[in-house]
């Protein structure tokens, strides 16, 4: 059994029962998790994740009618790993789960971790249970292979939130704007290269795993991402002010690069990039143009390249962008740009393009991060217009400093 | 330290123009670069008293007992330091800058500056200001 994944093309997105999903990897989940759980000290930041997951994920599985094994293999298709969770009753019991990404993603980055950290598939595993039952649970994560256990186990007991606001799903979606002219000056075919990652096995293996491009990917939820990026957002704001609102932006946008990094960079030194884009490649500037093209099979959104002097500018152009469609919905209008992964995005890539130097295939190690984005004449990105500011695409400026 | 702010605030006015100035010397780059080296020093030593001022707030703040604050500074101090040592490289070496990769730079960097001013003014000087005001009603 696997569970449908409805694409549209037009959009640039792809979702199920609703509900959009985008791959991220597990540098990505890891980073943007742990510049939240940093901040427990101003904010209740494992509760937060949980219960976004929870959120999100409830809305799906009801959309799905999903039984408990519509909710297992769901859970692996998305490459979170292997979730039982038959054993549980109306009066709770135990989930398990095998291979979680996040635990998996966290011993690989950061090490052995002092307490569990699944605290997504916590909010899984709630929904779950939720769905399956009709009546409100809590979950705890008691043990977690990131602290040294040999499964993830999640207690479940009756209590918590009577109800779940529902997900915005699809979100705010606007018509797209046109493309501009320097998005076609390039010898990369964006088209074939969209179909070819569309026929890519991206899809959990039966250990519940994605793994390409020398990353953990996961099929994720996008509003997932941007309920915990916004209500951390508010939260900092509202116990600290305008310094933490600061901070937090700043975090947020540094996920971005992470991701950027990892994700673009080991999509860039992968088989399928050598055996199908980099033939198309003719200058380094078709590297830019081959990484936005991937990028639009990732359900960002459409990206585009607005302008691009080599080695020293990059403007981007995205419409629908993932975090507008979810802040517009969920936030309303905002005064201030809101879409941090893309702005980390957009300088990650020249800094691999025109910085790292990924054509020559450098190990993608935490050193080389550092030495990328703190060294040298280095790019910083800004957005300077945002859909939910009431602009109708996003823009994105990346320049050497 | 309570001086350090409001110099901190002129000297930003000072810098702002300078940079506004610069500005209208984009398309003439030994212009540009003359102007630079005018207010290289006060620039450079900006950013360096700077530097030095985010551990200090940082230790402020847990003097004052608001550890929020604290926690706060720490995270920008890691940011700005990054972009400080961009900008103090890019104003030490004004005279062996090939000239195009010094006027795109210099837009870059004034964007930088201007963003991290307003971030300091609006975010990081009222952490200050808090906490300095725990510390004069409770020494």
């Amino acid at each position: 059994m696997s569970i449908r994944v409805d694409t549209h093309p037009d959009r640039f997105v792809a979702s199920i029962a609703g509900e959009p999903h985008v791959f991220h990897c597990h540098h990505y989940n890891c980073f943007l998790q742990k510049s939240i759980v940093d901040q427990s000290a101003l904010l209740d930041a494992k509760r937060l994740l949980t219960d976004a997951a929870a959120e999100v994920v409830y809305t799906e599985l009801s959309a799905l009618k999903a039984t408990t094994d519509t909710a297992e293999v769901l859970f692996g298709q998305l490459g979170f790993g292997v979730l039982d969770a038959k054993a549980l009753t109306a009066q709770g019991g135990n989930a398990t789960v095998k291979g979680s990404h996040y635990a998996l993603g966290w011993l690989s980055k950061f090490g052995k971790a002092s307490e569990p950290v699944c605290y997504f598939v916590a909010g899984f595993v709630e929904a779950a249970a939720r769905q399956k039952f009709g009546a409100a649970f809590q979950v705890k994560e008691t043990a977690c292979v990131a602290s040294g256990a040999n499964a993830c186990t999640f207690e479940v007991k009756p209590g918590g939130r009577a109800t779940l606001p529902p997900s915005v799903g699809m979100g705010t979606l606007t018509p797209f704007v046109e493309r501009p002219a320097f998005a076609t000056r390039t010898s990369v075919d964006e088209g074939a290269i969209i179909t070819a990652c569309a026929g890519l096995p991206l899809a959990g293996t039966i250990e519940g795993k994605i793994d390409a491009f020398g990353v953990s990917l996961t099929r994720h939820y996008s509003n997932y991402y941007n309920l915990i990026s916004y209500r951390f957002d508010q939260q900092m704001a509202s116990v600290a002010g305008e310094a933490a609102t600061a901070a937090a932006r700043m975090l947020l946008t540094e996920a971005g690069q992470v991701c950027a990094f990892h994700t673009f960079g080991g999509i860039m030194e992968s088989a399928e990039w050598e055996g199908l884009i980099k033939p198309m490649c003719k200058t380094t500037e078709d590297w830019v143009y081959g990484m936005v093209s991937v990028v639009n099979a990732l359900g960002w959104g459409r990206w585009s390249v607005a302008a691009l002097d080599p080695g020293r500018r990059l403007e981007l152009v995205v419409d629908g962008s993932y975090e507008s469609n979810g802040y517009l919905a969920a936030f309303g209008t905002s005064a201030t740009p809101r879409c941090h992964l893309a702005t980390g995005g957009t300088s990650g890539l020249m800094n691999l393009v025109y910085h790292a130097n990924i054509m020559s295939r450098p190990a993608l190690t935490p050193q080389l991060y550092e030495k990328t984005f703190t060294e040298g004449h280095f790019f910083v990105a800004r957005e300077t217009e945002c859909r939910s500011m009431g602009a109708k695409a996003c823009r994105f400026v990346a320049e050497r400093l | 330290m309570a001086a350090s702010i409001d110099e901190f605030k002129r000297s930003h006015g000072r810098i702002e123009t300078a940079l506004t100035t610069g500005e209208t010397l984009a398309q003439n780059p030994a212009a540009l670069i003359a102007h630079l080296k005018t207010v290289r020093l006060e620039v450079l030593q900006h950013f360096k008293a700077k530097d030095d001022f985010y551990p200090a707030l940082a230790a402020q703040c847990t003097k004052a007992g608001d550890a929020a604050g604290a926690h706060l500074t720490h995270i920008f101090e890691s940011n700005m330091h990054v972009q400080s040592a961009a900008v103090q490289r890019f104003f030490e070496t004004l005279e062996t800058a090939p000239a195009a990769n010094l006027l795109s730079s210099f837009q870059t960097v004034v964007t930088v500056i201007r963003q991290r001013f307003s971030t300091e003014e609006r975010a990081v000087f009222p952490l200050f200001i808090r906490s300095a005001k725990t510390l004069e009603t409770h020494p």
